[in-house]
This record gives structure tokens, C-alpha cells and sequence, in this order.
């Protein structure tokens, strides 16, 4: 068996709640609460839920952009949660992130080609102009992008043209492994299938391996090979993604994949509405977190917090009752 | 068959930039039954938007626009008016008591500095001239019957104190206070959470049944469309490109851009790791837009001399089913 590229272990982020005029800590929010996962060379997981479930924080969290509270984080081999700022630096040519919003994640007075180049400036890849050149023009021609957008800045451009440009700039140091977080969710539905095929094939060209996060159950489908299900910063559900969307083992899951709607009207099933809202992090439910909306719950759900337990090949979820759904 | 509650004709808006008049939405016409649901399609940039607030009175806000065109409304007096030729007085009588607008972001259309229920009664008040104790009273009411749970505090609340759902609940209240006949529903669930998107459907369709309002439901997703709506209607750079019944739209679309559209939708009934069929280039900006059919260059049908020489014009192509597209026919013959 090969190595884990990540292996992640018990990560967990509280925030601290301080109140008074002497602010002292009054409670913490439980934004993500021991998630434990790995994820393979050349593969790409993951990571589903809806908002405030975590899944944001997690990524940020695997990269050290936000400190995680306690956990393990390994990327290949090494721990990174204690690297100091050379470290962090040598860590970051190997993994990168591509974000939300393509608008607020580009600085709006540089250039395209200072955007896409300034990763090979910062990590001394190209040092001299001529070659920095010559490495964001073949950058962009990988994502499909006119050279002639060099100089353009990102308000000249259409939210496709610039989520391709992050995601430029996130191959420009050659990384092994990428966050994805929500690529393709603010984009137009005929720009969305462009970005999902460009990160299908930069997965297959590049060998990359992603952490690609999601509220879009459909669309993880066709770009994930496994697919963890986060609630309330914990793990649902984790396994292949066929076997996630097409015999999910959790209720939360079953409920999820239920509430995506269907384009073709003459399949009408049954829906499971989900009552309420997501609980508050800083106060979550004993037991089973979802268990206050969740339809198969029993009075033993509220006593013991359920583990993650084997359901089928690679297949784990963390729920008390075996016979649902 | 019934009179219809909305006759729009020919609508049209166009804004005049620096750059040159902006043709927002072109020649847009279609009816609206009472009780009927009809869901109105495209990206962004397509002029959906812009129609909604257009039958709101509502284009001025943020650019000086022109209007041309009909939309006529049967009001609740039983009379009929058109409402593009109101006076701005005229047509703040019929705004939020005949016709109600929810839009995508509630947190961005609720007042932040008044409470929930100042902001449920201030419609009524306006508009039936009750008292306030009364329209406290039918606040009240009128949240229980949406099913939100502890009504009588969340009428205390501020937005912010209220989560996405909440909200857009509280937005649907306001909008169904007075009763209206039309609701216009800009994109009420994109910035929701699909399990909370599921309730805020189910609600829409719940009130519907009960109050026999029309919906004009606008929206970028088509898996939502077929969850509420009977017709619909997708536009493409400001015209309405195809229109129908759900099912026929879905299961024969006839115009190019429609059927690209659906076959790019990442889908859970589709087969695993297939690469999606993608639609090339990006949609047109408004300002310039290509000679012709506005989707030829993106569309692999197009014929050079055909399709960017003419806007082609909306056919019918069964008793119900319109097409915007000089090659319809023979792309229906050639795939069924």
C-alpha cells in the first residue's frame, strides 16, 4: 500500500468565546471537532456539507492558512503543524489553494501575469522576468487562457476567465496537492461544467492530488473519487463517491442527496425536508449532533456520540443505528 | 381558459451608458394564469433580473432606464391596468399589495435597524391602513401559518439575530402581508443551503395552494424549476429564447442553448467520471452583443449566413411550445 500524500488525525478548531468587561472564555464554538481522514496520491476527496458545517475551516486548517486548535497534520510523512515560517514556505510550493471567490481572492491593481506570477517570485522559482514570463504563459495555455490576457486585471474579466486564473496561480509552483474550495460555486451553470472538465484534466495531466470542498453534491460527483460528509464540523459519512451518492449509509447523507433537485419532472421521488436549521456550533446537541434532525433518531442517540465505523469497502460512517436507511 | 392575471407585450428596457443604449431585455411577451407558476431561466447577464424589476417599477433605483411595452395586471378591484404606463404614486399602491418581489439575499433587503416585525407591519399599514395593534396581530398570524417556530419572538428579532432560511421566511411574510396575486421571486433559494432550499420550496408551494397566487419564479437552476413550476420560459441575452410546459422543455428542448444548457448540468442520475459537455465561450455581454441570434457563436448548429445574419423570431413549435431559432425544424427532424 502506498502512502498517504495527507493524512489527517483528530484536527480540531475551537474558537474561544470570551464575554465580560475582563473578557474571559465563556464557551467555545466547535467549528471543526476531531476529523480524522488521508488522502491518496493522484486523488481527489471530497468534501461535502452544507454552510457552517466546517468544511471551509478544515481546508484552511490542512494548509495552515487558520491555526488548528490540536490534531495531526502529515503531508507525506512530515507534521506540519509545527513548521515555523521557512517551513511553512517549503510546504506551500507543494500544496496550494484555490478559492471561492474569484473575485475578492485576486488583487484588483495587479496584472494577471503579476497574479500568476507572484507565487514563482515569492517561492525563487523564476527569478529572472524573461523566464517568469515564459512559465505564466504556459500556465495560462494549461487552463486554457489567451496570452493576450497578460496584462488585463481581473475586473476586465469574466468570472470564468478568472477563477482560471486562481487556479494558474495555484499550479504555479507545480504542487502535489491542492485545496479546491467551492471552484465553481459562484460561477454560471454553462461556465461551471468548463472549470469542473479543466480540473478533471489537470488531475489527470499534473497527477494532482485535491481536497476539492463542496455544498454541491452533483457536482463533487463528477470530480471526486471518495466523498466525506461533514455536519457541524464533524464526519458523517466517508467513502468511494459511487457508493456515497448511490447507497449512502448515514441519514444526514440520505437527506442530502435527497434535497438536491432533479431537472427531469417526470422523476418526482420522495423528498426528505429536513426540519429546522443546522444547531449552533458553540452549543452542539449531545450525542449525535444531527440527531435533533434526524428522522430514525432514538433516545440512545442523545447519550453516546457515535464513531466512525466500517460499512463497506473504504466505507465508514458515524451512526449508532445499522438497520437505516 | 381563464382570463390571464399578467398580459405582458413586447416588453422592453434599455439603459443608456456612456458607451451607448444597453438593450437589457428585449421584446419579452407572455401571460400568467391565477394560480399558475412559471419559472423563468438564465445565467447571469441574461436579463431575468432586470424583467422582474421592470414589472416592479422598480428599474429606476439604479440607473435611468426606458421602458416600452405592456405588462397588464387584473387588479384585485377587477379592473385591468398597465402597469408601465403608472405614474410612480399610482404604482406604489399596487407595489407589495398586488404584485410582492422576494429576492436572493435577504439579509441585503431587510431593513437591519428595525425588528422583524416592524418590517411585516409596515406593508399592512401602509397598504390597509389598519392599525398598528392589528397588524401586529396579523403579523403574528401570518408567520405561524409559515410554519415558523416561536412566531412571537422571532417578530422581536433583528435580521442578523435570524439564520439564511429564517429570513427568507420573514422576506415571504412581508411580500404575502397584503395578499397579493403575483409573486415575483428572484432567485429565493440560491443563497441557501439545499436542505433549507427544499423547505423554502415546499413553503412556496404550501402558500400557493392555500392563497392562489401566480409565481413568477426566476432562477439560474433548472433542477429547481422542475420542483415548482409548470412553465417556463428561458431567456438568453435579454430575449426569451424558448418557452413551455416543464416537461416538454426538459424532455425536447428545441432551441440549441437550451438543450446545452440541460446536458452541461452536473446531475446525480449521470454516469460517474464522464467529462460534462461543456458550452464554449462565455455569455455575451449585453453591450455587445453579435449580429443575429445571440447564442451563434457558442452554439455548434450555427450556420454562417443564416444564424448571424437576422434575429431569428419566436416560433411555435407545438400548440404551447415556442423556439427562437431559424434551424428548429430541421435540427428536430435530424434528433428527436
Amino acid at each position: 500500500m502506498t502512502p498517504s500524500l495527507l493524512q489527517v488525525k483528530n484536527l480540531r478548531k475551537w474558537y474561544e468565546i470570551r464575554r465580560g468587561v475582563l473578557p474571559r472564555v465563556v464557551g467555545h464554538v466547535r467549528a471543526v471537532d476531531d476529523v480524522s481522514f488521508d488522502i491518496q496520491p493522484n486523488e481527489v476527496l471530497g468534501l461535502a456539507g452544507e454552510s457552517g458545517s466546517g468544511k471551509t475551516t478544515i481546508g484552511r486548517s490542512v494548509l495552515r492558512l487558520i491555526e488548528p486548535s490540536s490534531g495531526l497534520i502529515a503531508f507525506k510523512g512530515e507534521d506540519v503543524t509545527g513548521l515555523d515560517a521557512n517551513g511553512l514556505r517549503r510546504f506551500r510550493r507543494q500544496a496550494q489553494i484555490v478559492f471561492q471567490d474569484p473575485y475578492s481572492s485576486l488583487d484588483p491593481r495587479m496584472t494577471v501575469e503579476q497574479i500568476v506570477g507572484e507565487p514563482l517570485r515569492v517561492q525563487g522559482i523564476a527569478p529572472d522576468p524573461h523566464a517568469r514570463r515564459q512559465r505564466v504563459e504556459s500556465l495560462l495555455e494549461s487552463v486554457s487562457m489567451s496570452r493576450q490576457l497578460l496584462m488585463r486585471r481581473p475586473r476586465e474579466l469574466s468570472g470564468g476567465q478568472r477563477q482560471r486564473v486562481g487556479i494558474a496561480r495555484a499550479l504555479a509552483v507545480d504542487p502535489e496537492f491542492i485545496v479546491a474550495d467551492e471552484p465553481v460555486a459562484s460561477l454560471d451553470v454553462s461556465i461551471q461544467a468548463q472549470v469542473i472538465n479543466l480540473l478533471q484534466d489537470l488531475k489527470a495531466q499534473l497527477h494532482l492530488s485535491m481536497l476539492f470542498i463542496s455544498h454541491d453534491i452533483a457536482v463533487m460527483r463528477h470530480v471526486a473519487d471518495r466523498i466525506a460528509v461533514v455536519y457541524l464540523g464533524k464526519i458523517m459519512e466517508i467513502g468511494p463517491a459511487r457508493a456515497i451518492c448511490e447507497a449512502p449509509r448515514h441519514p444526514y447523507t440520505e437527506a442530502l442527496l435527497s434535497a438536491v433537485p432533479n431537472p427531469d419532472p417526470s422523476q418526482r421521488r420522495q423528498r426528505i425536508v429536513l426540519q429546522g436549521d443546522i444547531p449552533s456550533p458553540a452549543n452542539p446537541p449531545t450525542g449525535c449532533v444531527f440527531r435533533t434532525r434526524c428522522r430514525y433518531a432514538i433516545g440512545e442517540c442523545a447519550q453516546t456520540q457515535p464513531q466512525l465505523q466500517s460499512t463497506g469497502p473504504k466505507h465508514y460512517k458515524a451512526c449508532l443505528r445499522n438497520d437505516v436507511p | 381558459m381563464k382570463s390571464p392575471l399578467l398580459e405582458v407585450r413586447d416588453l422592453a428596457v434599455r439603459f443608456s451608458t456612456r458607451g451607448g443604449n444597453v438593450d437589457a431585455v428585449s421584446g419579452v411577451s407572455f401571460d400568467l394564469a391565477p394560480g399558475e407558476t412559471v419559472a423563468l431561466v438564465g445565467e447571469s447577464g441574461s436579463g431575468k433580473s432586470t424583467l422582474g424589476l421592470a414589472l416592479m417599477g422598480l428599474t429606476d433605483v439604479t440607473r435611468p432606464a426606458s421602458l416600452s411595452g405592456a405588462a397588464t395586471l387584473a387588479l384585485k378591484n377587477g379592473t385591468r391596468q398597465d402597469m408601465m404606463k403608472l405614474s410612480d404614486r399610482a404604482m406604489q399602491a399596487i407595489r407589495g399589495n398586488e404584485v410582492a418581489m422576494i429576492f436572493q439575499e435577504p439579509m441585503s433587503s431587510l431593513n437591519p435597524v428595525h425588528t422583524v416585525g416592524w418590517q411585516i407591519c409596515e406593508a399592512v399599514m401602509c397598504h390597509q391602513g389598519i392599525s398598528s395593534s392589528a397588524a401586529a396581530a396579523s403579523a403574528l398570524e401570518l408567520l405561524e401559518k409559515l410554519g415558523i417556530p416561536d412566531a412571537g419572538r422571532c417578530l422581536q428579532a433583528y435580521p442578523h439575530q435570524l439564520s439564511g432560511g429564517m429570513r427568507q421566511r420573514v422576506m415571504i411574510a412581508i411580500a404575502l402581508s397584503c395578499q397579493p396575486s403575483l409573486l415575483i421571486a428572484d432567485e429565493p433559494t440560491t443563497a441557501l443551503d439545499v436542505t433549507v432550499q427544499a423547505q423554502i420550496l415546499e413553503l412556496l408551494k404550501h402558500v400557493q395552494s392555500e392563497t392562489g397566487m401566480a409565481i413568477l419564479f426566476i432562477t439560474h437552476n433548472f433542477g429547481v424549476v422542475a420542483e415548482i413550476a409548470q412553465r417556463t420560459m428561458v431567456m438568453y441575452a435579454g430575449r426569451i429564447v424558448e418557452a413551455g410546459p416543464v416537461g416538454d422543455v426538459f424532455h425536447a428542448p428545441r432551441m440549441p442553448y437550451t438543450r446545452a444548457l440541460l446536458e452541461s448540468l452536473p446531475r446525480l442520475d449521470r454516469g460517474f467520471g464522464t467529462r460534462l459537455p461543456a458550452i464554449p465561450g462565455q455569455v455575451p455581454s449585453p453591450s455587445a452583443l453579435p449580429s443575429g441570434c445571440a447564442f451563434h457563436p457558442r452554439c455548434r448548429h450555427a450556420v454562417p449566413g443564416r444564424c448571424d445574419d437576422r434575429i431569428p423570431t419566436l416560433e411555435a413549435c407545438s400548440s404551447d411550445h415556442l423556439v427562437r431559432c431559424v434551424r428548429w425544424s430541421e435540427l428536430a427532424a435530424a434528433a428527436p
